[in-house]
């Protein structure tokens, strides 16, 4: 057993930050009101039990560097470490989050004292140099996964290994109770890092999912809904389309048909933005026609659920009830917003986006109507994205570039041509999710399309299989790279209906 | 320790910076960020942060809930919560502020002016994040709380397409190309061109899918059947191309979009919804929507927009081809105008501000279906200041013109100012039929009242029994006894003697200046006749003890009557007055007989 220490280590035994200061009654928090004086107090000695955590972590990670993993020095630090980590972690894992090279428990900032300072800066640059954006350690962890973690932590070099890794090798080491999370460039400072773009492709998705979970849930429930959340999203949105509309698009592709309601309202949002941006909407303009689209569905919240989730073939009454969600989402967003707050576009999308180029759609109208543009985008984006999703009543969802086939052939009668053409422009001749055969024998995804007008049907594309048909976790490839006698690299044989073989795609954007 | 990691200089340097700023941010809310002052101290921060961002680069702050720090150095904290940037910005979920090189002054304005603005935290969507996203500032950033708080466990839930149906394994991805070669080898035995792409040609794999398809849609021509692959016919890139023309036209389109009336806009959209949707359900939510429409546009007193809502209703309402439900839900809605909550809400509204847009008050009463006016009378009773009573005044005497009971209901009500106005519009409708129900009043405790229904009984021209109106003339009010004068002396009416005895019995009687005594007789007199004679009679015999002079005028009066009246017994009266002691009465007496002899003559 290595009993070594150098002079300069610290003595856990001696140090104060290694004895845990309190133990909470676990209930209370949940008895203590929000904005009292005791609410306070108890987040006082929330955030100097998380600076205390720092202190642990930091010494841990120090002391396992020299020293055995089962050294009583490790084993005091680790036992230490553990029991703020289980007072600290009540129903949720506490997360120690890196931002700008500030540390954070949860989203509360941890101060640093004039002493903490130079535990806290080599602890952000441990986090920093490994790419490490957040740790999370839930209660359930044990004494080992933490010695365990903290042996991996330091073994992995952040000049040579990544992230990656640094994963891989928690995962292999079988750690439970901890988990770290990548870091990822702010939304103000987007990176320009693809995967970093993704990653907060993802959290944008999954936010305004939530956010339109929780309107519908709000209008169930007789509640008056806060748009704001939503709006929040759809600013960020518009941000990430402006930089990298295919990212967004290629996560249109994940839908889950439990949740087909608000998926689809998020598909058609990010569609709708994508598109109108292609048809020249200005920036603020275009969160409108985005929160528009995100809440076009909002007359379902007054349908009856069991007409929604009806698994069997729908009755002509069932449509009946269905379709008036379009007249009923007007009269909604005009009760919820009034008639001066409702932004024009909102209405429009929930009136129209069943109407038709031709109004020859539902609702019928008895008096002449013009079809707003707004209306026009959600034609196309809510068609395209509701034939390529699997749905309650009808699971089997269409290839993209089958929906894009039906769609032209009704080009001018059901949807805008111009908006349409757009359209085509924004998912790809070969849209986004598309199965390809390739002359490689290979199988590909179409991720994006060509950044170039004149390569427009050589997209990119992320392969799949390899020439036998074995599963390959492929490169991203431009089909448009060509070699170096100027001949395309790889090209497309042919377009594969994925919905024939019953293979999901999306698989490849999650 | 801190001295070492953080240069005191530099954080003294932060600390005044922000000190500055918050006094910009006081001053600017305070004089408004046109006055000098703000306009001194914006100018003094602009140049000091300025100067601080050329030296040392980004100035990136973290946002606690009373302060700031910077590197970890607190450089602003204030306990109160008002006027605090700190809170102001924590408070709207702000958790990272950073100023950066290139700021404009503008840009710090602006961003000041974003801070400050007062938000409506339940209709509007707009916050201080979301407007300073729409200022779109450059070289101001922020980091919200939302973006620190990440959903690790909601993004993994992210999960590829319904793997109930689409559970094909990446495993069995050999079948696919399988089948697919298998595909191939049939249509190369058909004839069909070879499907192995052609690297000579730039896009040879489209034209391969092209010509693919184009045979698959020949045949799906041939068969009625679905289109079985993927093009888009025809599959020419510019068949994709959206010509220069086509994208100005969208920019039109979205410019009109941008600023169209948006109230207009939906309310058009109502209309037509008004006018199409026969399901009972929608007709059902309509009716409430349109109910909460115009309470609302009423606590708003936004009489303009309310017009609008009805004009766009009335007209749906005018359609020829709308199903019964339909009809009756529009005459509902148009009812729901006047419903009890609308007229409380009216009332709360009106007697909230005296200066209303009249006009557009005006335009929205005359909206109203005649069977609005119980609802408008009581609207009436209600209100508070004249100018709007005037104005529902004018409404309900154009409204009730035809059905006027409701107003004649209302006589009775307790409130003598309500009566009153009731009697304003009574008035109004020149309606002699109206008059009998309005004389009564002439007899109303109060004086208001009284005054108000002669005034009205005059403009109705009535006509009949004039008992009620004879009585008010002991009415204290000389005025109130004036205009019942005036109204009888029209000689419309008809009074028996008996009517007049409590009148020039009264104690008070006597007390009346001259010109009244002479107006009663003279309507006395023209209205009762020879019924009046013994009374006359007695005024020129009577003994003058007392009021001697009051008196003998009564005994003028009486002679001047009876000379008018002109029957034998009233010269036998004025006989016996020409022998009386007094000389007034004397010599009123003798000229009465004289001017009959005159007018027999």
């Amino acid at each position: 057993m290595d009993d070594h220490r150098t002079p300069s280590q610290p003595d856990p035994a001696e140090n104060p930050a290694l004895q845990p200061i309190l133990i909470h009654d676990k209930s209370l928090p949940g008895k203590i009101g929000e904005g009292s004086e005791a609410r306070d107090v108890l987040d006082q000695q929330i955030l100097v039990l998380g600076a205390q955590l720092v202190n642990q972590l930091h010494i841990l990670l120090k002391t396992i560097r020299i020293h055995e993993r089962t050294n009583a020095a490790v084993n005091q630090v680790v036992d230490a470490t553990v029991t703020t980590v289980k007072t600290l972690a009540r129903d949720n894992p506490v997360v120690i989050r890196l931002q700008n090279d500030f540390l954070y428990l949860g989203d509360a900032h941890l101060k640093m004292g004039p002493q903490q300072v130079a535990i806290f800066l080599e602890f952000i640059d441990s986090l920093n140099a490994r790419g490490i954006a957040a740790i999370s350690f839930s209660a359930e962890m044990r004494e080992t996964d933490l010695r365990e973690f903290a042996y991996q932590f330091i073994s992995v070099d952040p000049a040579t290994c990544t992230f990656d890794d640094l994963k891989r090798q928690l995962k292999e080491g079988e750690i439970h109770g901890i988990d770290i999370e990548e870091a990822t460039s702010l939304m103000v400072r987007v990176g320009q890092k693809n995967k970093q773009l993704k990653n907060l492709a993802k959290q944008l998705y999954v936010k305004a999912v939530g956010a339109v979970g929780e309107v519908l849930q709000s209008i169930r429930e007789g509640r008056a809904p806060n748009f704001r959340r939503a709006k929040r999203v759809v600013q960020s949105i518009v941000d990430v389309i402006l930089q990298d509309e295919p990212t967004l698009l290629g996560l249109t592709t994940l839908r889950c048909y439990d949740e087909y309601t608000h998926n689809h309202s998020v598909n058609v949002s990010l569609l709708s933005v994508a598109l109108g941006n292609r048809a020249g909407y200005p920036r603020e303009a275009l969160v409108d026609l985005g929160l528009a689209a995100l809440f076009h569905d909002l007359g379902k919240a007054s349908i009856p659920q069991d007409i929604l989730n009806k698994a069997e073939e729908f009755t002509d009454e069932d449509w009946a009830k269905l379709r008036i969600h379009a007249t009923l989402g007007v009269i909604n967003l005009i009760r919820l917003r009034g008639l001066t707050n409702l932004p024009g576009r909102m209405a429009a999308a929930a009136f129209e986006h069943h109407l038709n180029y031709d109004l020859s759609g539902y609702p019928t109208l008895s008096m002449p109507w013009e079809v707003s543009l707004t209306g026009r985008i959600l034609m196309v984006a809510d068609c395209y994205d509701s034939m390529t999703s699997s749905r309650v009543y009808r699971r089997d969802p269409i290839a993209p570039n089958k929906v894009l086939t039906m769609m032209f052939a009704k080009s001018g009668i059901l949807y805008d041509p111009v908006l349409l053409k757009l359209f085509v422009n924004c998912v790809g001749i070969i849209p986004i999710g598309c199965l390809t055969l390739l002359d490689s024998h290979e199988l590909a995804v179409v991720i994006r399309p060509s950044a170039n007008r004149q390569t427009a049907t050589r997209p990119y594309v992320k392969l799949i299989s390899d020439r036998s048909g074995r599963p390959i976790e492929g490169p991203e490839v431009d089909l448009a790279e060509k070699d170096a006698d100027g001949r395309f690299k790889r090209s497309v044989v042919r377009l594969v209906d994925n919905t024939e073989y019953r293979f999901d795609t999306g698989r490849y954007f999650a | 320790m801190a001295a070492t990691m953080v240069e005191e200089q530099e954080v003294e340097s932060v600390r005044r910076l922000l000190a500055l700023l918050e006094k910009t941010f006081k001053t600017s809310r305070a004089y408004g960020p046109t006055h000098h002052l703000p306009q001194q101290f914006m100018q003094q921060l602009y140049e000091t942060l300025a100067a601080h961002l050329a030296v040392r680069g980004t100035l990136s702050l973290l946002v606690q809930r009373f302060e700031f720090y910077y590197r970890g150095e607190m450089v602003y904290q204030k306990a109160a919560q008002n006027e605090n940037l700190a809170f102001k910005l924590y408070g709207a979920g702000i958790r990272e502020l950073s100023f950066s090189h290139g700021l404009s002054q503008e840009t710090l304005s602006s961003f000041l002016e974003t801070l400050g603005a007062a938000y409506e935290m339940t209709t509007s969507d707009d916050d201080v994040i979301t407007r300073l996203w729409e200022k779109n500032l450059s070289a101001v950033s922020i980091v919200t709380a939302e973006e620190i708080v990440k959903n690790e466990e909601a993004v993994r839930a992210l999960i590829p397409q319904d793997s109930g149906t689409l559970n094909t394994p990446i495993s069995r991805l050999s079948a696919i190309t399988e089948a697919e070669a298998a595909r191939q080898a049939d249509e190369r035995r058909a004839g069909r061109p070879a499907t192995d792409a052609s690297n000579d040609s730039r896009d040879s794999s489209v034209q391969d899918i092209s010509k693919t398809e184009t045979a698959q849609q020949a045949k799906e021509a041939a068969t009625g059947g679905e289109v079985e692959g993927a093009v888009y016919s025809p599959l020419d890139l510019p068949a994709f191309d959206v010509s220069p023309e086509e994208l100005e036209q969208l920019a039109l389109q979205i410019k009109a979009e941008s600023h169209q009336d948006t109230p207009t806009y939906l309310l058009d959209m109502l209309k037509v919804i008004a006018a199409s949707e026969k399901s009972a359900d929608v007709l059902f939510e309509l009716r409430g929507l349109f109910r909460e429409i115009f309470e609302s546009l009423i606590d708003e007193g936004n009489w303009k927009q309310l017009n609008s809502v009805v004009d766009k209703l009335r007209e749906v309402h005018r359609r020829g081809d709308l199903a019964e439900e339909q009809k009756k839900a529009v005459s509902d809605m148009l009812d729901s105008l006047h419903g009890p909550k609308q007229m409380d809400a009216m009332a709360s509204r009106l007697n909230a501000d005296p200066h209303v847009a009249t006009e557009d008050l005006l335009v929205f009463f005359l909206h109203l279906p005649p069977n609005a006016v119980p609802s408008l009378c009581k609207l009436l009773g209600n209100l508070k200041f004249d100018e709007h009573r005037l104005t529902l005044c004018d409404v309900l005497a154009a409204l009730a013109k035809d059905k006027p009971e409701p107003l004649i209901k209302g006589l009775t009500d307790s409130r003598w100012s309500y009566v009153r106005n009731l009697l304003v519009v009574i008035g109004k409708l020149r309606n002699p039929s109206l008059a009998q129900a309005v004389q009564p009043l002439a007899a109303h405790p109060d004086a208001g009242v009284r005054r108000e229904a002669l005034k009205t009984l005059s403009m109705l021209g009535g006509t009949g029994m004039g008992n009620p109106i004879v009585g008010v003339l002991i009415d204290p009010d000389e005025e109130i006894r004036l205009s019942a004068l005036s109204l009888l002396k029209t000689g419309k009416y008809t009074t028996p003697f008996s009517a007049w005895t409590p009148v020039v019995t009264h104690k008070e009687f006597l007390n009346r200046p001259l010109s009244e005594l002479r107006t009663t007789f003279e309507v006395m007199t023209r209205l009762v006749g020879a019924e009046c004679v013994p009374y006359c009679h007695h005024l020129l015999t009577q003994r003058l003890w007392t009021n001697r002079k009051t008196k003998q005028s009564l005994g003028a009066l009486a002679a001047e009557a009876l000379g008018q009246i002109g029957t034998p017994e009233a010269i036998s009266a004025l006989e016996a007055g020409k022998k009386r002691f007094n000389r007034v009465i004397r010599h009123a007496s003798v000229t009465a007989l004289a001017t009959l002899k005159r007018r027999d003559l």
